[in-house]
């Protein structure tokens, strides 16, 4: 079985205060880590590989210059176990359509060949969810988002559970080669020793380009349909929200005070 | 003119309610002299013809057939296709739901037009359309313009319902006989019941991430046993980890609560939680990061460490009680 891990790099925002820089925020102190379900989409192609022998090949797309983050996260995944990686770093990349980033994934896809294409169902950072199953219709292979669990049938097949509304689950089936999105709490991810990470610094990643995968300026462009204009910072609505200040002691006790007046607790 | 298309969506023959606000969306977007078209796919809806025809949408289009019992990409991909290939509309607008997030960026792909998802606002000027998206966890917003056709996905209650019309449906009959379905739905399964009924508690006291460690969860349980009518809930995270049941999971994906009062400790307040909460009538936030979207929804704020300010909170409940 040979499965391709769709991971992609994210910087890591929880806790810090973001700035903006020629319309976009800058990311050049921010930290990147492995898209949150693109760890349980590499952990689920692991434990394929673990069952049923077979490859797991990491592939990731970026911008160029987050090629220092981007390797580190690729090392993270070759000490999980990953087998190869390949990367497609472009310093246009930031200016992307997803449209665009699929068809590249495609394109690399459809030369490598694989059974199943996991990813995650969401990346953090722009959040559209498009991705992955664009990447299927592109290859014209049956996809199934958001899903839960995964199982292996007779006859070249997978049984998925996919997570919907209210706690949900839909239970389909698909053939394969077949591309699939993870949604968190599909299993849980290994964490990778500081020795196998060390190991992993010498492995050999590969990298593409545009002019490898013979793909011009003008697709590109033509591919280019949703164009990112302007990013802001939300603009507080009238904000009442009102902020406690103090030591923790003296907000505990402004808080349950508050609530007591209000009623909203039993005094 | 301009044809706008709506993709309703429902289930069990139950509109979604983001159907009803994506075509007063199409009807802004349409103008005076465009085209509203809505298209809803499934098996024996009557119903939902029934409910789009109180709406002011121009053309109500229902594919009533056992070929789209359940939501396939394959045979919803066929339908559209069709529909698309007829009407030519400019805008196409869906939900972002599961089936949304399912269907639509394939679906935009095999159409050739541009692809939107989750946006919260979406205006259509000289046949351009700019859309608002959420970027980074919420905590910027970023404004995209799409080229030429398009489809766009709208975050759910972001829009208003569409107003009172009458319009009768045209059912819409699609050969299946050369679809080649390649996924197939085995059924359907129900959360189970829980020992605890989040969504009727007066108080929801509820953890995220935050909280680390499921050796943490007594400081927490501490604060539920000195709040009469609490209950202990978690944001996803804490139920993937299965620290808490799946049961107690506040969000799009879990349960909807409006409690009295709504206590989030640790949590960012993603959308996926927020949509599960946002209605409590007073809302708590404890986040050590102030730039926090949950801070948005909430009354009262505490920007500090949640493992300093529950501790004193309980204590502080404690005194008071004891000095009754
Ligand atoms: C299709 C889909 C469905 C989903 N459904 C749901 C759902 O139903 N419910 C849901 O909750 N999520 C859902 N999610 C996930 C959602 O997107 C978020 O990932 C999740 O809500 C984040 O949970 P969190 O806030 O606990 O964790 P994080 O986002 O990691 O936030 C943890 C917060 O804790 C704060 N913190 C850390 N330590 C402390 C401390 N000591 N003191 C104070 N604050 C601290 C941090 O500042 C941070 O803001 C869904 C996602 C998808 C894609
Ligand atoms: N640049 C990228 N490189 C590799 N995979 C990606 C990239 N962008 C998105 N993906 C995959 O697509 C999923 C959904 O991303 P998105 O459509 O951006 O929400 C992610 O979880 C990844 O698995």
């Amino acid at each position: 079985m040979k499965i391709i891990v769709l991971a992609k790099a994210v910087p890591e925002v929880r806790n810090v205060r973001l700035a903006l820089k020629g319309g976009d925020i800058d990311r050049s102190d921010l930290n990147y880590i492995i898209n949150e379900q693109d760890d349980y989409a590499l952990e689920e192609a692991l434990r394929q590989k673990e069952k049923n022998g077979g490859e797991v090949v990491v592939l990731t797309l970026g911008e160029e210059a987050g090629r220092k983050g981007i390797t580190q996260m690729v090392r993270q995944c070759y000490a999980k176990g990953a087998d190869r990686a390949i990367m497609a770093l472009d310093a246009s990349y930031g200016d992307w359509d997803d449209a665009v980033k699929a068809r590249i994934a495609s394109s690399i896809i459809s030369s490598e060949g694989a059974d199943i294409i996991i990813g995650g169902s969401q990346s953090f950072d722009t959040a559209s969810s498009r991705f992955g199953p664009m990447v299927a219709e592109l290859l014209d292979i049956p996809h199934a988002t958001l899903i839960t669990a995964l199982r292996n049938e007779e006859g070249g097949r997978i049984t998925v559970y996919r997570d919907l509304e209210q706690g949900v689950q839909e239970i389909v089936e698909l053939a394969l080669p077949c591309l699939v999105t993870v949604q968190t709490g599909i299993n849980t991810p290994r964490y990778a020793s500081l020795n196998k990470i060390i190991a992993a610094t010498k492995k050999e990643i590969k990298s593409t380009s545009l002019t490898e995968l013979q793909i011009s300026a003008q697709q590109i462009e033509a591919w280019n349909r949703v164009r990112r204009v302007s990013v802001a910072f939300p603009t507080e609505k009238e904000s009442n929200t009102l902020f406690l200040q103090g030591k923790p002691e003296e907000e505990a006790a402004q808080l349950v005070k508050l609530l007591g007046e209000k009623g909203l607790i039993q005094r | 003119m301009t044809e706008i298309l709506v993709v309703a969506e429902q289930r069990e023959g139950v509109l979604k309610d983001v159907s009803l606000e994506n075509i007063s969306l199409a009807r802004e977007m349409a103008g005076n002299d465009g085209n509203v078209t809505v298209l809803a796919m499934g098996s024996g809806i009557k119903p939902v013809g029934e409910r789009l025809s109180l709406t002011n949408a121009d053309v109500v289009l229902i594919a009533d057939d056992p070929h789209l019992k359940d939501y396939t990409y394959d045979a919803y991909r066929h339908v559209l296709k069709k529909v698309a290939e007829e009407r030519r509309p400019d805008v196409i607008i869906g939900g972002h739901t599961s089936l949304g997030m399912d269907f639509f960026p394939g679906i935009s792909v095999a159409l050739d037009m541009g692809v939107a998802t989750d946006c919260v606002r979406a205006v259509r000027n000289g046949g351009i359309v700019t859309v608002t998206r959420q970027l980074y966890g919420g905590k910027i917003d970023g404004e995209f313009s799409v080229e030429g056709a398009c489809i766009i996905t709208m975050r759910p209650g972001v829009c208003k319902p569409c107003s009172g019309g009458s319009v009768s449906p045209t059912p819409f009959a699609a050969d299946f006989s050369d679809l080649k379905n390649r996924t197939s739905v085995r059924g359907y399964e129900k959360p189970p019941r829980e020992d605890v009924d989040i969504e009727k508690a007066k108080i929801v006291v509820s953890v995220g991430r935050g909280i680390e460690k499921k050796e943490n969860l007594p400081i927490f349980e501490e604060l539920v046993n000195s709040l009469n009518g609490s209950v202990l809930a978690g944001s996803r995270p804490v139920i993937d980890s299965g620290w808490l049941p799946k049961g107690r999971q506040v969000g799009v994906s879990g349960k909807t609560v409006k409690p009295r009062l709504y206590l989030a400790l640790g949590i960012s307040g993603a959308i996926q939680h927020l949509s599960g909460m946002s209605g409590s009538d007073f809302i708590v936030a404890v986040n050590k990061d102030r730039d926090a979207p949950i801070f948005k929804v909430a009354n009262v704020g505490v920007v500090d460490d949640i493992f300093k300010v529950v501790p004193a909170i309980v204590k502080e409940l404690k005194n008071q009680a004891q000095a009754k």
